[in-house]
């Protein structure tokens, strides 16, 4: 194969060009409600090659080996079709280096059998429960072998392995239906699934406990999060303004995105680090072979970086940080997140929420979304806080806002950082789910708009 | 194919293939300036046996590794669920045009001179304004062979051209996107040029929205974000499983009378339409609610089976899964109220041409809660400016119920959707402001 793709790659006659080639081994167990709906295992073997002449791209992806010569010819002449004349990428270190995946417990030597009865075994605490109507439990493990290789020379074989598993409770009383779920994912191994039966339990008596929850009241509130909402609105509603590919083309934007401006009190520090081992959104090299790292987006309340591919950090004059991506092979890398968290301080929980008159403990998130500056997303569950004391649970709580408002609304930042990563992972440009971890201490905004009924 | 179906009977006496095979080029714009064109090759297959009355499956992108992908076939069997289904004998498919010979022959560098055009338009009619356009043809071939007889094989193209405008206005961002998907070649670009400058015109001013119930109307490219609760709702699994609010209520009046919605794949050039749907069943039209009464649910061979239900020819999949219900074309009837009647009828309400935030909400329960991405706020029968920091909330079932009417016009949104304007009584508005 490698000299196969070698020889491909002498027939690049542009600035730039890359093969991808990845290899997909993946193992689901998926029931909902009483059915085991999937399980077993998918095999994908599939490449793209991306060429780049002076500001254009071509891209070609395929799953016929076969034919990889024509594909080259291909990419290089799309990218001089596009080829605008003009640009560059940023210079980036050649690496040849191969990373193999050694676990202990690495997910493709535990038996089909082994799992599935794992997953029956907890799948069965949700449907025990009397006001259950269904269930959904998904395990998925996903083995990737990668070859990358592109004209500088760099030549770079990486192994993952994902392993994770979700639940979801869905509880009903006449048409009121709600949803509870937990979900949790990494490159720690088998082991991330084991001993969840407790998880599992809360999470079944937390969709019960929602058909009772009162609905919000729309309105402005003051606002704790939780590690998990906390590290989704970090992700979405900053984290993606970070992303140099919405920002290079626009010069409004570019001067909203200044980096030196104040975007937060001095105690707001955001990272996104891509070297933290075992993590879901760990990668030692991306999508064009440059190495992970960790990238200071704001510290101490000023913007002082963003997240680039080798195109953006070329255009705008910044250094690379690694942050190139694609889903899989039938897909560009695009700039995209990888562990992104709020550092923490040392504001306690507890002094957090007995500063609060009235206000809302928000916890974990449904989903999220952002348009640019404005983002919204909903709370899995939530609790009112009164007179500082932590009172009745309550349902439908939707955050939105303004992100640049609400960031320095933060007034609280907790002692207690949480990274996770879940099954599941961050969309973008129709490319989703990719792999990535958030995290965040508590944390406590002011004036959020809470859309209620 | 034909050998792997015979390699894999020796070992199980139902199986079935389903393969497909795709090129889609997309072309890109990006701030204004072509920025990539790319070609997709996709083959796989996917294959699903019954052994010993379980179903089991697996797929693979590699056609050399057939050997594997029969043994994780049969594995996955020794686990899978009860089989409530036969495979189907070979039958004709609904005649039906999804083909396209404008688009199978279509130049990239027409795909490309369109773009460029667009975007000169644009800039003609508002310098400020910046683009992205996204042109995309795709030819997809589908094959199903199975134990039973069946083998048969369709071809569809797809034509997308979107033009999405970004502009910053008063300190904030708008984007706004026109156009369309189909199984024909569409090259509307002075339509959708025109769309967008008018909307730009229109968000000028932004207007002061108060934070209670209003008048609420949503045009058709807003409502696929409502339709969704529909969808799941109507899903079959989803009320095999007794998830959906529906449940057991055929027969019922759940929705205004004049609000009729059915699936149907069958409608030339839908992007949703096909001769046969993934499992080889023939489409069909299949009514959902008709003068707001609940009239059926759509399915696949095996939820049909375990609910003792008829199929509908909803099985959708792609090579790497099983396949499962889903909708192909979701039609709502039209109504009576022209657009400026509906407007002009408002005294003080909103009128949502773009929401975001879509799926997060409990939209099985039929409950939204969307940021309003482009509306205008309607004061006296007129459009004053447009609405920033709101959300529109409410429950589709009972929003449905409470409806001024209907729009006269259906419009095609997203390829897959065919619906006219709502226009709601009462939905909850929240502002910041």
């Amino acid at each position: 194969m490698e000299s196969k793709l070698k020889k491909a790659m002498k027939l690049v006659d542009v600035d730039y060009a890359e093969i991808h080639i990845e290899e997909r081994i993946k193992t689901e167990v998926n029931y909902v409600g009483k059915e085991l709906e999937a399980i077993g295992t998918n095999f994908d073997l599939g490449g793209n090659v991306r060429a780049y002449q002076r500001g254009g791209w071509g891209f070609v992806s395929f799953n016929d080996m076969a034919n990889i010569e024509d594909y080259v010819r291909f990419a290089c002449r799309q990218a001089k079709l596009t080829s605008s004349g003009e640009g560059k990428l940023k210079e980036a270190p050649v690496f040849e280096d191969s990373i193999v995946v050694k676990l202990e417990d690495d997910p493709r030597k535990i038996p089909l059998d082994e799992k599935e009865e794992l997953i029956r075994s907890y799948n069965n605490i949700i449907l025990a429960s009397k006001a259950i109507q269904t269930s959904r439990t998904a395990y998925r493990d996903t083995f990737i072998r990668r070859i990358f290789l592109n004209t500088e020379g760099s030549f770079i074989q990486e192994e993952r392995m994902y392993c994770g598993v979700l639940f979801a409770a869905i509880a009903k009383d006449g048409t009121n239906v709600q949803t509870s779920r937990y979900s949790i994912g990494n490159t720690k191994g088998f082991k991330t699934v084991l001993g969840l039966e407790h998880k599992v339990e809360t999470v079944t008596k937390e969709a019960t406990d929602l058909l009772k929850a009162e609905k919000v009241k729309g309105g402005k509130y003051t606002v704790i999060a939780d590690q998990r909402l906390a590290g989704v609105f970090c992700h979405e509603a900053f984290g993606h303004l970070s992303e140099a590919d919405h920002v290079y083309g626009n010069e409004k934007l570019r001067n909203i995105m200044k980096l030196g401006k104040r975007f937060g009190e001095d105690h707001l520090s955001i990272v996104d680090d891509g070297t933290i081992l075992g993590e879901r959104g760990y990668y030692k090299y991306d999508d064009e072979g440059v190495k992970s790292q960790k990238t200071y987006l704001i510290k101490d309340g000023i913007l002082i970086g963003r997240l680039h591919s080798r195109e953006t950090a070329a255009k705008m004059n910044e250094p690379l940080t690694g942050n190139a991506r694609a889903i899989t092979y039938r897909f560009k890398p695009i700039v995209r997140m990888s562990c992104t968290y709020i550092e923490p301080r040392d504001k306690k929980f507890e002094d957090m929420v007995s500063e609060i008159d009235y206000g809302i403990y928000a916890i974990d998130a449904l989903g999220g979304m952002t348009e640019l500056e404005m983002f919204t997303f909903s709370a899995a569950k939530a609790y009112l806080i009164k007179n500082g004391k932590i009172g009745p649970m309550i349902r439908d709580v939707i955050l939105s806002g303004n992100v640049f408002e609400t960031l320095k609304n933060i007034d609280a930042i907790g002692d207690d950082l949480e990274l996770h990563g879940t099954l599941g992972g961050c969309g973008k440009a129709g490319q989703s789910p990719l792999p990535v971890s958030l995290g965040s201490p508590h944390i406590r905004i002011r004036n959020v708009v809470i859309g209620g009924r | 194919m034909e050998s792997i179906l015979e390699k894999v009977l020796k070992r199980v006496d139902s199986a079935e293939l389903y393969y497909v095979e795709s090129e889609v080029t997309p072309i890109e714009f990006k701030f204004d300036k072509l920025h990539s064109i790319d070609q997709k090759y996709v083959k796989g297959v996917g294959l699903r046996v019954i052994k010993d009355g379980k179903i089991g499956f697996s797929s693979t992108t590699d056609l050399s590794k057939t050997d594997e992908l029969i043994e994780n076939a049969l594995l996955s069997a020794k686990f899978g669920q009860e089989a409530k289904f036969e495979f189907p004998k070979g039958k004709e498919g609904v005649s039906v045009n999804i083909v396209s010979k404008e688009i199978k022959h279509f130049p990239v560098e027409n795909g490309v001179d369109t773009g460029k055009e667009a975007i000169e338009l644009v800039k003609a009619g508002n310098s400020e304004i910046q683009c992205d356009v996204r042109i995309s043809k795709g030819i997809s071939r589908v094959r199903i062979l199975n134990s039973n007889g069946l083998n048969t094989a369709y071809e569809k193209t797809v034509f997308s051209y979107y033009i999405i405008g970004f502009i910053i206005l008063d300190g904030s961002f708008l984007w706004l996107s026109e156009g369309k998907r189909s199984c024909k070649l569409l090259l509307n670009t002075k339509e959708f040029v025109n769309k967008v400058l008018q909307k730009v015109e229109l968000a000028k001013n932004v207007a002061k929205v108060p934070t209670r119930k209003m008048n609420v109307i949503f045009m058709p490219e807003a409502m696929p974000n409502l339709l969704y609760a529909v969808q799941l709702g109507t899903n079959g699994k989803q009320v095999q499983k007794g998830a959906s609010p529906l449940t057991g209520r055929i027969g019922q009046k759940l929705l205004d009378e004049r609000i009729s919605i059915w699936d149907d794949g069958t409608i030339d050039y839908g992007v949703g339409s096909a001769p046969f749907d993934d499992e080889g069943m023939r489409t069909q039209k299949t009514p959902l609610f008709e003068a707001g009464v609940l009239k059926g649910f759509l399915f696949d061979l095996q939820t049909a089976g375990m609910m003792n239900a008829k199929p509908t020819g909803n099985g959708s999949r792609s090579y790497d899964s099983l396949p499962s219900p889903g909708n192909t074309n979701l039609v709502v009837n039209h109504g009576e109220l022209s657009l400026d009647n509906m407007i002009k009828s408002v005294k003080e309400g909103i009128i949502v041409y773009d929401v975001i935030g879509g799926g997060q909400s409990n939209l099985l329960a039929g409950d939204f809660s969307l940021n309003v991405g482009l509306g205008y706020k309607i004061e006296n029968g007129e459009l004053v400016g447009r609405v920033k920091d709101t959300m529109v909330a409410g429950n589709v079932y009972d929003a449905f119920k409470n409806i001024i009417g209907l729009g006269d016009k259906v419009e095609e949104i997203e390829g897959t959707f065919r619906t006219p304007a709502f226009h709601f009584k009462e939905l909850n508005v929240t502002s910041k402001q």
